[in-house]
């Protein structure tokens, strides 16, 4: 069992170390395909970009700066933006009315079926779960799906101004109580 | 400072700016205004660390069988490869890549403009770089590929060289747009494109760093394109692309 931190083990990753490198794709693999799958909707699809992203971090491990943040945020980032890039390369929009299931919201904004999450991700969970609904949906389908403010209000029939103030509120009530310095 | 501009209103839109939601002239003036003013960049910074760390509150999911190993085999054969990228001329991929690779990213906002041609002294400081070979492309045009290192050997992304006569030279850095993101203190101001050719010639192009796209037509065959540069204002090189040399 690794016992060592994200950072050592992607600092290994990043450097091409075998045994470093199979930890760390192992220990992250659930995050980054499950979030792949959250915005593509195709297991087939999903494990090429969840591959892709990891193969992109590796290739700008060097853009990645401890002091801006962790490295699963990183990935995280990273994977979402590959995702984002294969659902529009493909002429689709992430989480229209048209192209998404009703559950899509209701998968990726109930939160509670997480499991087995480090202390870190689990006080985002939290913290993000104890915001208004309103504004939690809002600050999640723009954050973790990618979708401008715009594209919630038509997914959602509210004003975009309502959506954009819900937004604004959400995240800075979020790095409030996250504590993030300023 | 006018009223758009001030830190009032960059405060109130700071989580639009965060978030990547700002576009066009709004985005502009927004970023203007940051790379003059530290409380407000604070701001922003703190709100785009907070939007990364939402990400960590996204569903987990099983891949399929045997994912680590086969990203693990890509690793070890990309590393053995020395740093080539794929191959980006439109060909079939090859078995086991998969439709997303980074030249089928998000849609590219393109500069299109006819060439300045530059001569003049040697502005482009080449040194430490790897050549990666150039490939045949299909329709009867030469494609070039070679990856963009930093003047550290930091690898930050690939520039195409396509074409017969005009040669269309598009520069691919996802690493800047990382960059662009997640810190409002990036680097700031204009950049140039700048294409030199074997014998010297020079092409340049202003690079806004609020396009996506990069591209430039040379008015020369793709096989006469030396190397492509970033260059700063001050002529300082941020990372450049050599291609090798047939």
């Amino acid at each position: 069992v690794w016992e060592v931190s994200y950072e050592a083990l992607f600092a290994g990753y990043a450097s091409g170390d075998p045994e470093a490198a199979a930890a760390f794709v192992r220990r992250v693999e659930r995050n980054v395909y499950g979030l792949a799958l959250a915005i593509v909707h195709d297991p087939a699809e999903a494990q090429d970009v969840a591959q892709e992203a990891l193969l992109r971090a590796w290739r700008f491990a060097a853009s990645f700066d401890p002091r801006r943040g962790s490295v699963m945020a990183w990935l995280l980032g990273i994977t979402r933006n590959v995702a984002l890039d294969s659902v529009r390369g493909r002429g689709r929009r992430p989480a229209t009315v048209a192209d998404v299931p009703a559950a899509w919201s209701v998968d990726t904004t109930d939160l509670g079926d997480v499991v087995d999450r480090r202390d870190d991700a689990a006080r985002v969970i939290d913290l993000v779960r104890d915001l208004p609904p309103a504004q939690r949906d809002a600050l999640v389908s723009v954050t973790l799906l990618g979708l401008s403010t715009r594209e919630v209000s038509e997914r959602d029939a509210i004003p975009h101004g309502t959506v954009k103030t819900r937004v604004r509120l959400a995240l800075r009530k979020l790095r409030d109580d996250m504590g993030v310095r300023q | 400072v006018t009223e758009r501009t001030s830190c009032e209103h960059v405060r109130e839109v700071a989580p639009d700016v965060a978030l990547g939601l700002l576009t066009g002239e709004e985005r502009a003036e927004a970023l203007d205004h940051l790379e003059g003013c530290e409380a407000c960049r604070a701001e922003v910074a703190s709100l785009a660390v907070t939007a990364d760390e939402v990400l960590l509150a996204s569903p987990e999911a099983d891949p399929p069988p045997g994912f680590a190993d086969r990203v693990l085999a890509r690793l070890t054969s990309e590393r053995a490869a020395g740093d080539v990228l794929p191959d980006v001329s439109g060909a079939p991929r090859a078995a086991g890549v998969g439709p997303v690779g980074p030249r089928a990213s998000r849609p590219r906002r393109t500069l299109r403009v006819v060439a300045l041609a530059a001569a003049a002294a040697v502005l482009v400081v080449v040194a430490g770089l790897v050549a990666v070979g150039r490939d045949g492309g299909g329709a009867g045009d030469d494609v070039a590929v070679a990856v963009m290192r930093t003047g550290g050997g930091h690898v930050v992304g690939e520039v195409t060289a396509a074409g017969s006569d005009p040669t269309v030279v598009t520069l691919d850095v996802p690493g800047w747009d990382e960059v662009l993101e997640r810190w409002g203190d990036a680097p700031a101001g204009d950049y140039w494109l700048v294409a030199e050719q074997e014998d010297g010639t020079r092409t340049m192009r202003a690079l806004a760093t609020d396009v996506e796209d990069w591209s430039m037509q040379v008015d020369a065959p793709v096989d006469d394109i030396a190397t492509v540069s970033m260059v700063d204002s001050d002529g300082r090189v941020w990372c450049t692309g050599w291609f090798a040399p047939t």
